[in-house]
This record gives C-alpha cells, structure tokens and sequence, in this order.
C-alpha cells in the first residue's frame, strides 16, 4: 500500500536470485555418491513414522493400520520395509494344520502347532500309515490270529453243520429226506434213494400218509427255526471275528502310534488327535486288508487309493517353508486369495472334496504378523473388503465358498473349523478413499484407528539436503546405477522442490525420483561416463518432457501460425493475457489465453460467458461474482453500477475452472470501463478477494514458462513478462532458459500484491488511491473508472427520464436503466 | 516225461446258483486255453419234480418262511432256468468264437453228472453249498462228483485268488506226470510259478526226478519248484495250500485215493480251485 500511496505505479520485478533455488554441490559434503553410506530411513515423514510405530505397538483390537498418501510416495515400500526391519510380528507365529474330524467329517479339525511341527506331523503320519499297511496285513497273517479266526470260522460251521445234520437225522429216522430247492430246503418220504414219486404215495394207507404229513410238519416246523438261528450265529461270529482283529491289530497299531506321539511330546492337541486316529483305524480294519480284485476286469471299480486320506494332515501354513517373513502383501486380494478356498476335483463326473483340498489366504499366511494389502485392490475386488472386515471383526478366519456365503449352495459341503487370527491388516491406498471409508462405512473407524498420513513434501533447508542426498544415494547404490556426483544430485533436490512446486520445500515422492535417477544413469551410459552428472540428470528431465509434449507442442505452434490469438506486443483496450495450466497425464503445463471485457449500460451485473454456456467451474463462477463484489464496493458504493459487463476467455472450448484468472478478468474488465489500454506483452495470474488483494494461485512456474514459451516464439522483445501474485515467490523453481532470459533482461517476472499493482503494472497508468473525500486523483486508472461509470449511471437516468416521459418511446431499450436509476435513487 | 494231453471237450454243470456262474467263467477260460467245445449242462432234478407232485409239498425258504411247493411251477421255473442259462453260455462263448452246447438232462443230478462225464475230457463244477458269512460249505453233488469221477474233475471255489501260485501234488508216477502236463495245458503261459509238493515216499529218487523237472520245465518255459510234504494227509495240505497263499491245487489218483469224507474235509477247508486229474 505504500507504494500505492506514493502515487506511483511502481514495478515490483523479482530479483533473478528468486527465481530458482540453487542447490549447492559444495554445500552437500561429497564428491560422488560412492562416498556415502546406505541409509534406508525414511525422510521428513517424523508424524507418519511415529503413526506406524504407534499402530504396530498398540495391541488392542481394531487398531489396524491406514496408509495415506498419493502413489509417487512409494508407501507400499516405505511401509513393507519399515515393518520388515521392526523385527518380530506382533504374536508368536504358528502352523496351521487340517486334519480330519471323526465325529463330524464335514468339519475338518484345525490344528494349532508350534513353526515346523505341522509338515512332521504330516511325514509322521503319511509314514504311520504306510507302515499300518504292512503291519497291520502282518499281523492278521500271524499263526496266532489265524488260528483263532480259523477257530471261529470252524465253530460256526460246525454249528451250522451240527444243526442240519440234526435235521437229517431226524429226517432219516421217519423215513424222509432232505431236498434243496433253488430258493430254500423241503423234506420228503423217501423211496430208496430218491424220493417217493407221486404215484406211489397215493398208494400208501391213509394212516401212513396222516403220519407222513404230521412228522414233515414237525420238520418243516424245526427247519424254520434252525433258518432263524443262523443269522444270529453268523453276527455273533462275526462280532467275535472283528474283537480278535481289534485285539490283534491293537497292538501293533499301538506300538506305530506310540512312536509318533513320542516325537510330539507336551502337545496336546497331537496326542488328542492321534487317540481319534487310532479309533478310527481300529474301526476300519479292513481298509487295511489285502483289497480283493473283481474277477470282471470292466466292472472294476477303480482302486481306492483315497481310503487313507484321511488320515492325511493338511499343512495349511507351514512357518518352517514361509520366508520367515511376519510381513505379508498379497498383490491380489481377491476373496479366495484372502480367505482361502475349498477345492475340488473331478470325479466320474461329480466335484467332490476333502480336507486335503482346504487352501490357505492371505489373512492364514499373515497370522501372527502384518498383512499388507493395497485398498484400491480390495475394493474393487468384489466381496474382499465385507470378507476382511468380517474376519477382523470375528478374530478369526472361516473358509467359505461365496456360494455357501451367498446362501446359493445347499449341497453339503466342508465347513472347516475357523482359525484364530492375530494379526494387524495394514491398508494402503490414496487419501480419498480413505476419507470415503471413514465417512460411509460405519466399521472402518472401528477397524482401522490408525491413520498413518504421509507428508508429500518436506520442508527444503540445509540439514534437509543432505538427507535427500543420501536417499539419493541409497537408491542409487540399491538400484545398481553408476555414482552421482554431488552436481547431479544437487540438480536432484533442485528437481524435487520443482516437483513439491515450492522452493522451500522438497517433494517425498520417491518412486519419480527413482525413475530420474535410472533414465539420468541410461543417459550417463549412453555417454559412455563413469560418473552421472549434473547434464545427465537434466538431459533424463527434458527427454521425460518431450516425451510427452505433444500436446503443449500443438498448442504453441497454434499460438505460433496465428490461429489462437495472443498478443505479445502492443496494447489493447478490454483485453488481457490470462493464464491456464493443464494437465495431461503426467505432463502440466501453461499456456496463455486471451480474456476479454466488454461494458455496455446495463442493471450492473457481470455476465460470465463461460457460465452461461455451461463450460465455467464452480469455482470460476465464485471468482467471477466476487469481482461483481470488488467492483461494487469500489466504484458503487454511492451510486448504483449501471452497466452490465461481459468476460470471456476467448477461443476456448473446453471446460475452465479455478480463481487464477481474477486478476486478469478484473483488469479487462476495468481497462474496458476505463477505455484504458493494457499492454499484451505481459500475462497475468492471481486470484482476487473482495478487497483487492492478489491471493496465491497454483501451477506459477509452469504458467511462466506457458508465456515464455509463446513469447519466444513470436519473439522476445524485452519488456514482456508475468505478472503473479507476491505470495507466489517463493514457489518459484523456473526452468533454466526462463531463468536466464530475465537475467539478459529480455523478459520480467513481476510481483503484486493488489489488483492496484497489476493495473498499474499493465496499463502503465497509476491506479490512484481514495482521497479523504472519497474520491480517486485525476488521471488515475480508479479515476477513470470512476467517471465512467457516473458518465454511465447518468446516462441510465436520463434515459430513464426520457422513458417517463414518453411512454413506449424506447421503453425497452431504457428499462434495465431505468430500474437501476430508480433503485439508486431511492438509496 | 512229456505226454501231451488231448482236452477237446469240457463239460460245465450248470444252475441257476452263483457258484454255477463261478463254473462257467472258469469253463469259458479253460476252453479259450485248450481250444475244445464247452458243453453246459443242466439237469432237472427228478427228487424236485417228484416232490412237487407231493399233494402236501411245501419248501422252507432260506429267509425261515413256509410256501406251497407244486408242480406246475416247477416246471415252469426249471424252463426258465434252462432258457436263461443257455443264453449265459451263448453269450460267454461265442465271443471268443469257442464251440459250445446246451443239454437239458432229467435225473439225479449225481448220476447225471457222473454219467456226463463219461464223454468229457474234463468235468466242471461249482463248490455248490451254504454258504455262510465266512465258511463254504461244499455241496453233497460236487463231493460225490470229485471223488467218484472217472474223468478230471475241476471243483470251482467262488473266492477268487490274487496270488498266481499252484500247488501240485507230485510223487513222479506217470499219473503226477499227467496231472503236471494238465495243469501246464490248462494255465496261460507266465502265470506265477508252480509249487510241485512231493510225498514223503522213500523210493523216489529226488535228484533224478529234479533233473526231470528242470528239463519239463525248459520245455514248457514254466518255472516250478519242489517241496518235500511232510504227510499226505489233508489238514497238512490245507496249511501248505494256506501259506503259499496258493490259486489251486491239483491232485492226481484214482478214485479210492479219494474217499468222500477226504474229498469233503479238503473242499471245505480250502479257498481255492481244485483239480482232481485222473
């Protein structure tokens, strides 16, 4: 304001020094990169690092872990080592085993083991059975057990003998004999050797034949109940058949069994399921007999190689076979991945399934540690996030086909026991998820309490740099690159401020500043040096550049043939050099673009063309009404505005948005009010408040070298340059030949702080300051506004007047006028 | 010692029992091995027929329950047994294009069968019998056949046998010479090994007759070795036969060699097939 009040339209151009931040090579302490030591810890993140240390401590539950931060940061590495390097997971690790459930099958028993204790288990128990299928076949070959077999066979078949030659004998006393049937036995009166033939018998007394039937009724009588008994007698010689195997195999499987359980002492869990194990395979004894093969090779039934699978053991994870790692990513959090799955295999045509065929997820692998997932991938993959939130929840992970899941499945199928979880999930993912998370899903705040934010940039001093330098180094040494002197890594953190758009500050997006440095070292060997240096780092930054400048290269050489329009020299009432950044992939860039004013009397208002065709931002209509605003409390505080203005940004047919044009469209705006000339070879961006201060806008270097860019081309003449807010200057980091363009003095970067500044910067007229009687000095800029729009308001008037007095006579030209004049004069 | 043995016809009986099945299986297969003409034979039982004609004529079924017993279904059944049966030959044999006969005959079934075997060169039969959970009984028919036969007799046992041994009782004589040659006729080349088990008998030179053996046994490519048998008698042939696990036994003698009483004890105690070679 000083200025302004010395009444001068003072120039306020930035020192060439403020132009860019130089990072001292010799301020950096080395020589070349090989000098320094690796050093993995991660700069300017203090918060999110003490974050992370908190998460992991806390023991409780729901306080799993969320990383913020955009993806340039390389937060799924900085968090992976970090966990890694923290050392022990956060419970003891162990195995986890599938076996069998014997009373249940369809619920197959989860095993809790000690690390590398599951896979003994499972070679103990493979080699168990293999050796019960010799011993157990041995010990039924024995003399001891065959000749008490033999004995039993022997007894009921004597038993069965005894009973029909009884029956015989019967027979034979009262002269009949005993005849087999195709489906059963019958008696008869006998004649010789054979039967009695029919026609003999009717020959015989009626007391012989009364006494025939009564002695075959008796018979027939006794016959059904020796056919009743001998079911009886074959169960109960079977039942005794099946205890003397039991007594015989009992033995030897006890002896294997014991052997076992010797090699697993003081776990319980093993000796419980060894007890079943030996149950079952004493109720399943013939499985281990010699099978018998069908005579009829086609009507085989394929062998049954599966009657031992269940006394497999399901090494679900196996602590001794991981990496030894506590931290877990699962690239691909699908459902299956995370919670695992129940597989099945084709038999003749049916899916079927077993215990065997449980596969572990991600939450399996990572209990007992970290599990690190990325929550874009879990979101977008349908099903994850309900299924983790759920296992977190629950404290404990339950394999579930989605069909099961979904309720579409009613077949039987396994339900495996569900398995503890101790672990913490750590998310990864951008900052707007997780604001969406924590804002529409109600379990997200109760499941991840932990927000671990990183910063994308860090503050740019001394000690700073020299922590940078030896990220610098590290990533060098840890991506094999040739040594960087201390020139290239300066150029480096000079990048990296550029990248964070501020000068004092540098940019914590690791994963570019990696890539810099290969493609610097491609170059660096394309050059065939030892060493990359300063020229290698900047060649890698404009090959990046022009890469992908296609698009600014079009823009330009439209500017160039004249088919957009921008002045760069001479002057032009109502017009001024605004300017836009875009950003197409990873490229932004500036460009100027033509705005334009026109005033015409009117009710006072200023008319956005860009918002009345549906192509202006929200926040552009906001910049546009607070220069209505700004315009009214400077020029209409007395008297109505009796004009109405338009603003355009001309030739362009996209969507505009943002504030940064304010200042430009204002100074149009007053240049058209003023017929006062703007000079085209200077640009202007800011943004403006309702008091005429010049707000901080985004994008200022690239927006610079945008109109440099056009002014070289058309020529650079010397008094061109940009106007841009004060507060801007120290996110200046301008490319070099902009840099060395104001140093020659053939192009200017100018610094204001009030809308005053620019006009005068940019009309060369000085604006002018109120007076104590509230008016602006003659031939100011203000003044000249001021007397336009009182010329203008006066013209409303008196046409107003005019109206009046002849009705209809040029009523509706003069009625905005007239209803601006009337509200004015009844203020 | 090699006589080459002629079997052009083999006579099956058959019924409608499993144990009939197991006989004609085993039929089919010795006939594809010796090429001859399989005759299958079902007598109709005349005590059957003649009980049905019994006014009071009534069977106990295996299930204990009691039903009236007549003629006329009878008949009607033994047609329909005899019909089914000739088409399970038919169908057994003429895939393997062997030669083949249905006879119906009407009798005692012992006389029969003994009487059919007259023109055969071997007799087939089922071990018919009850049978319980774990015990076969040999039936009074096959007992009478084996040990009566003029001709060589194979009792079929429904269990089958994985092990691929046969035990053959041989003492040197020509008539164990005969049986060894009918056995080699009647097995398919490579089939496991021949357990040769000769009789504690002082008179056999042992080196002579090995030095016999192994030229038989270049001769027809089979390999076989001998066992001294302590006794003859069947519970020490029943063991043998146990511990080797054996497919079939092969027994040559006349028929007074073989008295019923032994020739059952032997059927029902052991598991497998047995030759009777005469």
């Amino acid at each position: 304001m000083d200025r302004a009040q010395n009444g001068t339209s003072e120039r306020r151009a930035v020192a060439v020094s403020e132009l860019y931040r130089v990072c001292d090579p010799t301020s950096l302490g080395f020589e070349t990169t090989r000098e320094l030591d690796d050093d993995r810890s991660v700069i300017g993140q203090a918060r999110a690092i003490e974050a992370l240390e908190f998460g992991v401590g806390m023991r409780h539950e729901g306080y799993n872990l969320f990383v913020l931060g955009s993806s340039g940061l390389d937060l799924l590495g900085v968090v992976r080592r970090y966990l890694t390097e923290r050392g022990d997971g956060r419970a003891p690790r162990y195995d986890w085993c599938y076996v069998h459930n014997f009373k249940a099958p369809h619920q197959p028993r989860a095993l809790s083991l000690p690390p590398s204790v599951g896979s003994r288990l499972k070679k103990a128990m493979a080699a168990l059975i293999e050796e019960l299928q010799t011993a157990i076949p041995a010990a039924f070959e024995s003399d001891d057990y065959r000749t008490q077999a033999q004995e039993i066979e022997d007894e009921f078949s004597e038993q069965q003998r005894k009973a029909f030659t009884e029956l015989q004998e019967r027979a034979d006393e009262h002269g009949m004999g005993l005849i087999r049937t195709p489906v059963g036995f019958a008696f008869a009166p006998k004649k010789g050797e054979g039967v009695i033939r029919p026609e003999d018998y009717e020959k015989l007394d009626d007391d012989e034949k009364e006494r025939i039937e009564a002695v075959l009724a008796v018979l027939q009588k006794d016959m059904e109940e020796t056919l009743r008994k001998l079911p009886r007698w074959r169960k109960e010689s079977r039942q005794r058949l099946k205890r003397i195997e039991r007594e015989v195999a009992t033995l030897t499987l006890e002896t294997l069994i014991d052997e076992v359980r010797q090699n697993f002492p003081e776990l319980p869990a093993i000796d419980d399921y060894l007890t079943s194990v030996k149950g079952d395979i004493l109720d399943n004894l013939d499985d281990f007999k010699p099978q018998e093969q069908a005579q009829n090779p086609f009507l085989a039934k394929a062998p049954d190689n599966d009657r031992f699978k269940r006394y497999e053991v399901n090494v679900l994870v196996d602590q001794a076979a991981s990496d030894s790692s506590h931290v877990f990513y699962e690239d691909h959090p699908a459902y299956v991945n995370l919670i695992g799955r129940i597989e099945h295999v084709a038999h003749f045509g049916n899916l079927k399934t077993d215990f065997t065929l449980i596969k572990p997820g991600a939450l399996h692998r990572a209990n007992g540690g970290f599990l690190v997932l990325d929550a874009r991938k879990v979101l977008t993959n349908g099903f994850s996030w309900e299924a983790l939130k759920r296992a977190l929840t629950a404290g404990a992970v339950r394999i579930e086909s989605l069909g099961q899941q979904l309720g579409l499945v009613s077949t039987v199928t396994l339900e495996p026991e569900e398995i503890p979880l101790e672990l913490k999930v750590v998310l990864v993912g951008d900052r707007m998820i997780y604001y969406l998370l924590h804002q529409h899903d109600p379990d997200f705040a109760r499941l991840f309490k932990v927000a671990v934010d990183f910063e994308e940039e860090m503050e740019r001093s001394r000690e700073n740099d020299a922590l940078f330098a030896r990220l610098v180094a590290t990533l060098v040494h840890e991506l094999e690159l040739r040594p960087f002197s201390a020139a290239a890594v300066a150029r480096v953190i000079e990048h990296a401020a550029r990248m964070a758009a501020d000068a004092e500050r540098l940019s914590t997006h690791t994963l570019p500043i990696a890539d810099l440095l290969r493609e610097a070292d491609y170059w660096a060997g394309a050059q065939a040096t030892e060493q990359v240096e300063a020229s290698h780092v900047q060649r890698a930054l404009d090959a990046q550049h022009r890469r992908l400048d296609r698009v600014q290269r079009r823009m330009l050489e439209a500017i160039e043939r004249e088919t957009v329009f921008i002045d760069t020299t001479g002057e032009r009432v109502g017009q001024i050099n605004g300017l836009a950044v875009f950003q197409l992939g990873e490229l932004m860039f500036g460009r100027p673009s033509r705005i334009t004013a026109t005033v015409r009397l009117g009710k006072g208002e200023v008319v956005d063309i860009e918002r009345e065709v549906d192509l202006g931002g929200a926040l552009h209509s906001k910049a546009v009404l607070i220069i209505s605003s700004l315009l009214g409390s400077r020029y209409g505080r007395e008297t109505p505005l009796s004009f109405t203005a338009s603003l355009v940004f001309e030739q362009s047919y996209g969507r505009i948005d943002g504030d940064s044009a304010s200042v430009a469209e204002l100074v149009a705006l007053l240049s058209a009010l003023a017929d006062l000339p703007i000079r085209q070879s200077l640009a202007v961006t800011g943004s403006l408040n309702q008091r005429g201060d010049v707000q901080p806008i985004g994008g200022v270097n690239e927006k610079i070298e945008g109109f440099f860019d056009v002014c070289r081309a058309k020529g650079l003449s010397g008094g061109q340059g940009v106007l841009i807010p004060e507060a801007n200057t120290k996110h200046l980091m301008l490319r070099r030949d902009v840099v060395e363009a104001v140093e020659a003095g053939t192009f200017a970067i100018y610094a204001v702080r009030s809308l005053d500044q620019a006009l005068e910067l940019l009309t060369g007229v000085p604006a002018g300051d109120l007076d104590a009687e509230g008016r602006y000095p003659a031939g100011s800029a203000n003044r000249r506004v001021a007397d336009r729009i009182a010329t203008l308001t006066r013209r409303a008037i008196e046409l107003a007047r005019l109206a009046k007095e002849k009705p209809g006579d040029g009523e509706d030209a003069a009625s905005d006028a007239t209803e601006a004049a009337g509200e004015g004069e009844r203020r | 010692m090699r006589e080459d043995v002629l079997i052009r016809r083999i006579v099956v009986a058959l019924d409608a029992s499993r144990h009939s099945s197991d006989a004609l299986r085993a039929a089919i297969d010795l006939a594809r091995q010796t090429n001859a003409e399989i005759v299958g034979l079902f007598i109709e039982d005349e005590n059957l027929l003649r009980l049905a004609g019994l006014p009071f004529a009534r069977e106990v079924m295996s299930s204990a329950v009691q039903r009236k017993f007549d003629a006329a279904s009878v008949e009607r059944s033994l047609r329909a047994s005899a019909a089914h049966l000739a088409r399970e030959l038919q169908r057994a044999a003429e895939p393997h294009h062997l030669r083949w006969r249905f006879v119906v005959a009407r009798g005692n079934v012992d006389e029969q069968l003994l009487e059919a075997e007259k023109d055969a060169d071997l007799l087939v039969i089922g071990q018919a019998g009850r049978r319980s959970h774990h015990v076969i009984e040999p039936g009074d028919t096959a007992v009478r056949v084996a040990a009566q036969a003029t001709k060589t007799v194979l009792v079929q046992h429904p269990v089958l046998q994985r092990n691929q041994t046969l035990l053959i009782v041989f003492d040197g004589s020509p008539r164990a010479w005969r049986a060894l040659n009918t056995a080699a006729k009647l097995r398919p080349r490579g089939r496991g090994e021949l357990v040769l088990l000769t009789p504690p008998q002082e008179e056999i030179d042992r080196t002579q007759l090995d030095a016999e053996l192994q030229l038989w046994c270049d001769e027809n490519q089979l390999s076989a070795r001998r066992v001294q048998l302590l006794d003859l008698d069947v519970k020490h042939l029943v063991s043998l036969v146990r511990r080797h696990h054996a497919c079939g036994l092969v027994l040559s003698g006349e028929r007074s060699d073989y008295p019923e009483s032994a020739v059952r004890e032997l059927l029902r105690q052991l598991s497998c097939p047995v030759l009777f070679v005469r």
